[in-house]
């Protein structure tokens, strides 16, 4: 997005203040209803005694976390409201590390996961990461590529996670 | 062609647009090449060539989806009378 483009969001989450709270909102929710679903998700595999799966899932997911943070802090991309004179509309104050977008990525990586258990599951976070997505950049706190990198590199990894899981 | 009706015609190309850029970029490629994926690993016959598939699938799922949105969009433009 040009900033011509995010002067014209800014402006008009400044008339609409009731858009912005439900870009707030959605961002917050989304966040919340993924980790509650891969806490879910866990919680299901231990109950069905599938502890082989769940340590999959948990390596998978958390050395992809580790690599994506180490990865966005290496390459330390400015942020939307780093780089133009527009307060993000998600509140947020830290500088840097815009690129790729963590949140993203751990939906993505998760819906990976979910669907290892139950593909419904897993494609229904797959359109929930589309949706997180875009309330990130509306929100003013990623560009587009930051959450199209987010996704990809999570897709990615989750496949060649669990093919060399396969493999072993 | 009146202006009204070709307003009318160029927004049912941009609507029609995204939603074909959603079905093969999202759907077709990145959703389908999982879901493929996934049951073909539990079924235990994973292999290189189909992990490097799925891989080219979804990078190519958003360029495709992109180049289709982008296309129909330009032909909306057209159509509305903008160049």
């Amino acid at each position: 997005m040009t900033e011509e483009r995010y002067k014209k969001l800014h402006d008009y989450f400044a008339k609409h203040p009731n858009m912005a709270k439900a870009i707030n909102l959605c961002c917050s929710i989304l966040t919340a209803a993924v980790y509650v679903i891969f806490i879910g998700v866990l919680v299901f595999l231990l109950i069905n005694k599938e502890y082989k799966k769940a340590y999959e899932i948990v390596l998978v997911s958390g050395v992809g976390f580790l690599a994506c943070t180490i990865l966005r802090n290496i390459i330390n991309n400015p942020r939307p409201y780093d780089v133009y004179p527009y307060p993000p509309v998600i509140k947020r104050d830290k500088k840097g590390c815009s690129f790729p977008s963590r949140h993203v990525f751990s939906i993505a990586i998760i819906a990976v996961c979910a669907m290892t258990v139950n593909v419904n599951l897993g494609t229904m976070l797959i359109i929930m990461t589309f949706f997180l997505g875009t309330t990130r950049v509306l929100g003013g706190v990623h560009f587009v590529k930051d959450v199209f990198a987010g996704a990809g590199i999570a897709f990615l990894w989750g496949i060649i996670g669990f093919s060399v899981l396969a493999f072993i | 062609m009146s202006k009204k009706l070709r307003n009318l015609l160029a927004i049912l190309i941009s609507f029609l647009g995204t939603l074909l850029a959603l079905y093969v970029g999202v759907y077709k490629l990145i959703i389908m090449n999982l879901v493929n994926f996934i049951s073909v690993m539990h079924a235990g016959g994973i292999s290189i060539t189909l992990m490097l598939r799925t891989i080219g699938g979804i990078i190519i799922s958003m360029t495709l989806a992109g180049a289709i949105w982008v296309a129909c969009d330009i032909l909306a433009s057209k159509i509305r009378g903008i160049e």
